[in-house]
């Protein structure tokens, strides 16, 4: 089996992560994904982290070291011991055996912390969204689904923020594609806007043909080593599927995977649809299909900014170095590149 | 950076004097320079499910040694690792506890020498072999006093365990380095603190020459060359001067580890009675030499004694005596 795929889904608490990677499992298959999330290298419960006053935002109330360590193995194709923490009641379960699949979907808060880190990643994901639509998706979650009153909410964000601001946001440099969903003029959960960034440290698919043009409700604009990708929540239904279409002609290799599934989430118990929320996992759904298709041809992986980060050594301090070095390269090189594009 | 821990193993089937022997490695070494391992931890089903599904801990299946091989790599590598927890008491897991790597790292177990993968990584493997009927006492002795068993519960387990004894635990025995048997005396009624110890050490390591100590006397120490391996008898009736001569012999040729000169080897516990054995004690003492010397080989710049990689120098590091 050629090794699994690594995709990086992060962002701070109640930005999305669990929506996001929802939608890409139902379309991968519960049973091609391993599904990996950082909570579980919490190294204090609850309580303890009470008694020590820290967050699980802190890189001390994690297993850094081990989360490194672990997903290494993962992308190596061996199975890991999994740590397991119990969000309902905020404590430590035994230990799980995952075997790796044939993707591994790694989310959390701190997933982008080390360099060891960045290097076991094919795709790296980073959800912005603007503070008070997250703070409002935390007091929903958390009080209809985690126990909480929203008093206790709102002071826990407030107790958070300095670790947000030192050690979540900051990640997002390290993200190939930046997402952040906003709210568009009707305030509709169903229609938010959803703003792209894409890095040049993966070879993204073209989207000029379908953007542009009066009224279109997809907007690309380039910047140096950036696009920036606005897709209106209101997009014509037509517009959106021609855009999915031409997404998925792109992935020709892949058209087992097709489905109108993509785009659901859950509000409270109602399955709701958004178009845009669709567009982006497809754009997801593609770097993660044509990095499965670049390795299974033998390739090392589509990432520009990194040789080869498979090895069993990894080296940390080589990595950073060759990223620095590949910030600035603009085009993605034919090696890296897989499918036709 | 450190230079990478020590690995040792301590094999042999259940109630084998597993603990006892390492209990006093750890005390001399301290607990702090010490990372313990029990690889019964790396069972893959609890209590319950063995009962449910038909199979014993011996089992290799009934174990993630793949993990275990992974966990002692790392450590080996002198990285932390997330380890598993069994807990005797009730036979559940418990969160796992992260652990790091120190001077030494002690693995004991059903199953250490199991996987090849698993057998690289140790600079030192023991096995520990008393007699069937020997063992048996000790594990009634103890799963009635600290696990909460019946006689008639843990002899019934000792008859169920049998097969996977046989086919699983005993030919490991093959890849120690140092075999020990404790055993009884002939024809004596047992006496714990009397046990003759016959270890079998196998030419893989460097060990130290005893020739001098030997005498032909019933209570005297004896050694038997054979190929690949030499055979040393040490009585339980030892004369304890006699011993303290050999236990001096071989702390002589670890005088760069007199710091750890204690004369608290050879203790172990009856119930709750702190006792002695001679032959104990120097059977730990033998552990503890290759423990340190391969320490001492790896502060000089070698890879240990068994080099992991087959290209890694074969000679011994200087300071470390031959045969």
């Amino acid at each position: 089996m050629p090794r699994p795929i690594i995709l990086g889904v992060v962002g701070d608490s109640a930005a999305g992560k669990t929506t996001m990677t929802r939608g890409l499992v139902r379309i991968l298959g519960e049973e091609q994904v391993t599904a990996v999330s950082t909570d579980d290298y919490h190294r204090y419960d609850r309580r303890q982290r009470a008694e020590h006053g820290i967050t699980p935002l802190h890189p001390d109330c994690n297993y850094v070291d081990i989360m490194s360590q672990h997903l290494g193995h993962l992308r190596r194709g061996e199975p890991i011991l999994k740590p397991v923490y119990v969000h309902s009641d905020g404590t430590f379960g035994a230990p799980v055996y995952v075997d790796p699949k044939p993707f591994t979907i790694v989310e959390g808060l701190l997933g982008y912390h080390s360099e060891a880190l960045l290097d076991v990643y094919d795709v790296r994901v980073y959800l912005a969204p603007p503070e008070d639509l997250r703070r409002r998706w935390k007091v929903k979650r958390d009080t209809s689904r985690r126990g909480y009153t929203t008093d206790q909410v709102l002071k826990e964000l407030d107790r958070r923020e300095p670790d947000s601001a030192q050690f979540i946001r900051p990640q997002e440099r390290y993200a190939d594609v930046v997402v952040s969903f906003r709210e568009g003029s009707g305030g509709d959960p169903q229609a938010l806007d959803a703003e792209l960034l894409l890095r040049d440290t993966l070879p993204h698919p073209d989207l000029s043909a379908v953007s542009g043009g009066e009224g279109r409700g997809v907007a690309v604009t380039e910047r140096e080593s950036e696009l920036l990708v606005a897709i209106a929540g209101d997009i014509e239904h037509e517009q959106a599927a021609e855009i999915e279409e031409a997404i998925w002609e792109k992935l020709h290799f892949a058209s087992h995977l097709r489905s109108d599934r993509l785009g659901q989430f859950i509000v409270g118990t109602d399955l709701q649809r958004s178009a845009s929320l669709a567009l982006v996992q497809l754009l997801i759904l593609y770097h993660l299909v044509t990095a499965k298709a670049a390795i299974a041809l033998g390739g090392a992986g589509p990432r520009t900014d990194a040789e080869d980060a498979a090895g069993a050594s990894m080296d940390a301090a080589g990595a950073a170095g060759d990223r620095t070095a590949a910030q600035g390269v603009a085009e993605p090189t034919a090696a890296t590149a897989p499918a036709p594009v | 950076m450190n230079p990478r821990p020590v690995i040792l193993g301590v094999v042999g089937d259940s109630a084998a004097g597993k603990t006892t022997i390492t209990r006093g490695l750890v005390r001399v070494l301290g607990e702090e320079n010490v990372a313990h391992i029990c690889t019964d931890d790396y069972h893959r089903y609890d209590r319950k499910q063995r009962a449910e599904l038909g199979i014993t801990p011996l089992n290799p299946a009934c174990n993630h040694l793949d993990m275990i091989a992974q966990h002692v790599a790392h450590l080996r590598a002198g990285e932390a690792i997330l380890k598993p927890v069994y807990r005797h008491q009730d036979g559940t897991f418990g969160p796992a506890i992260y652990v790091r790597p120190e001077r030494f790292t002690l693995i004991e177990g059903l199953l250490g020498y199991h996987l090849p993968e698993m057998r690289e990584v140790y600079d030192v493997r023991v096995y520990l072999n008393p007699p069937e009927e020997l063992r048996r006492r000790w594990k009634v002795q103890r799963d009635c006093s600290r696990r909460g068993y019946t006689t008639d519960q843990v002899l019934a387990e000792l008859d169920r365990r049998e097969p996977d004894s046989e086919e699983f635990i005993r030919p490991q025995r093959r890849h120690a380095d140092i075999l020990v048997s404790f055993t009884p005396p002939e024809g004596a009624e047992p006496d714990p603190t009397h046990l003759d110890a016959e270890l079998i050490l196998r030419d893989g390591l460097p060990h130290p020459d005893l020739t001098a100590f030997v005498q032909s006397l019933d209570d005297g120490l004896q050694l038997q060359e054979r190929a690949g391996e030499s055979v040393l008898l040490i009585p339980g009736r030892i004369d304890p001067d006699h011993a303290a001569e050999i236990e001096e012999a071989i702390w002589a040729r670890m005088h760069f580890a007199t710091h750890l000169r204690a004369r608290r080897l050879g203790e172990f516990t009856i119930g709750t009675e702190l006792q002695r054995s001679e032959s104990l004690a120097l059977v730990q003492l033998m552990i503890l030499y290759q423990l340190v010397t391969a320490k001492a080989a790896i502060a000089l710049g070698s890879n240990g004694f068994r080099a992991m990689e087959p290209v890694a120098q074969a000679a011994p590091a200087a300071g470390a005596p031959g045969r």
